[in-house]
């Protein structure tokens, strides 16, 4: 896949499009690092994967329309939802995996801002069991 | 994306609703004041605000001229436009309706930039510029 500029991250929660109102999405998958330096460790850290976990950080434009990004995500709180994150674009392809994942909502601000500001809310929510990545829509 | 024109055409529509303030929304030959002339800023248009084209942020000016026959008449003819109450508030006439007739997702009058004389076509007139920002898909 070539470089890109990020102009069009697409995210969906529970299949509800957020897109149009994300200004900036960040999936992070990761392990844990388990040390297993022993004595036969030659003078070196030796560590080893162990339990894998991620979080999904967005900065969204708010919108209290109805049906739209505040009454989407404030009746999700404390409840887990299914995120599908693609990082150029709706169209999955081999070039444009869909990262699926389910979050927990744990928070949101739906009131936020100076005067003046632009109304944003900016979310990090944890990933709960594995994840998928896709080439073909989910 | 958002017409331009139509958004700058939406914008000279809110402020028509002042009486006796003619308005244009682009730039005129000439001036025939008392008016209040829109156009883009130097810098009218920040793409890529959300994503796949999701909004962009539009910056206009709103040039509010007065004729300076008498200075004084002058001033308070303009002072009453940058005022933030009043029949003639070109503040509150900018955000009557902040979704410009449902082509923006909204629309401010941030500041009175400037505010002084200025000539067009030989001619000195009273003139203040508000800024006026706007968001839409």
């Amino acid at each position: 896949m070539a470089k890109y500029v990020v102009t069009q991250p697409s995210v969906t929660l529970n299949g509800t499009a957020l897109t149009t109102n994300i200004a900036e999405a960040t999936l992070t998958l990761s392990s844990a690092e388990v040390d297993v330096t022993n004595a036969g460790s030659g003078g070196f850290r030796e560590v080893v994967g162990g339990l894998k976990s991620g979080e999904l950080s967005l900065t969204i434009h708010r919108d209290a329309a109805a049906g739209s990004v505040d009454q989407t995500i404030t009746a999700l709180i404390g409840s887990l939802a299914t995120a599908v994150v693609k990082p150029n674009g709706g169209t999955t392809g081999t070039s444009n995996n869909a990262f699926t994942a389910v979050v927990l909502v744990t928070n949101y601000t739906p009131v936020a801002g100076a005067i003046g500001d632009l109304a944003v809310a900016t979310v990090t929510w944890p990933i709960s069991g594995s994840w998928t990545i896709g080439t073909a829509a989910p | 994306m958002a017409s331009i024109s139509a958004l700058r055409q939406a914008i000279a529509t809110n402020i028509a609703t002042i009486n006796g303030l003619r308005t244009a929304s682009s730039i005129p030959e000439q001036v025939n004041p008392p008016v209040a002339v829109v156009y883009p800023a130097g810098a009218p248009v920040e793409f890529h605000l959300a994503s796949a084209n999701g909004s962009s942020q539009f910056y206009f000016e709103v040039m509010v001229i007065v004729g300076r026959a008498d200075a004084r008449t002058s001033q308070k003819e303009l002072d009453e436009y940058i005022s933030t109450t009043g029949t003639k508030s070109v503040f509150l006439a900018i955000e009557l309706d902040r979704t410009l007739s449902g082509l923006a997702q909204d629309c401010v009058a941030c500041r009175v930039s400037s505010y002084g004389s200025t000539e067009i076509n030989n001619i000195e007139y009273l003139a203040a510029t508000f800024q006026v920002d706007v968001i839409a898909a």
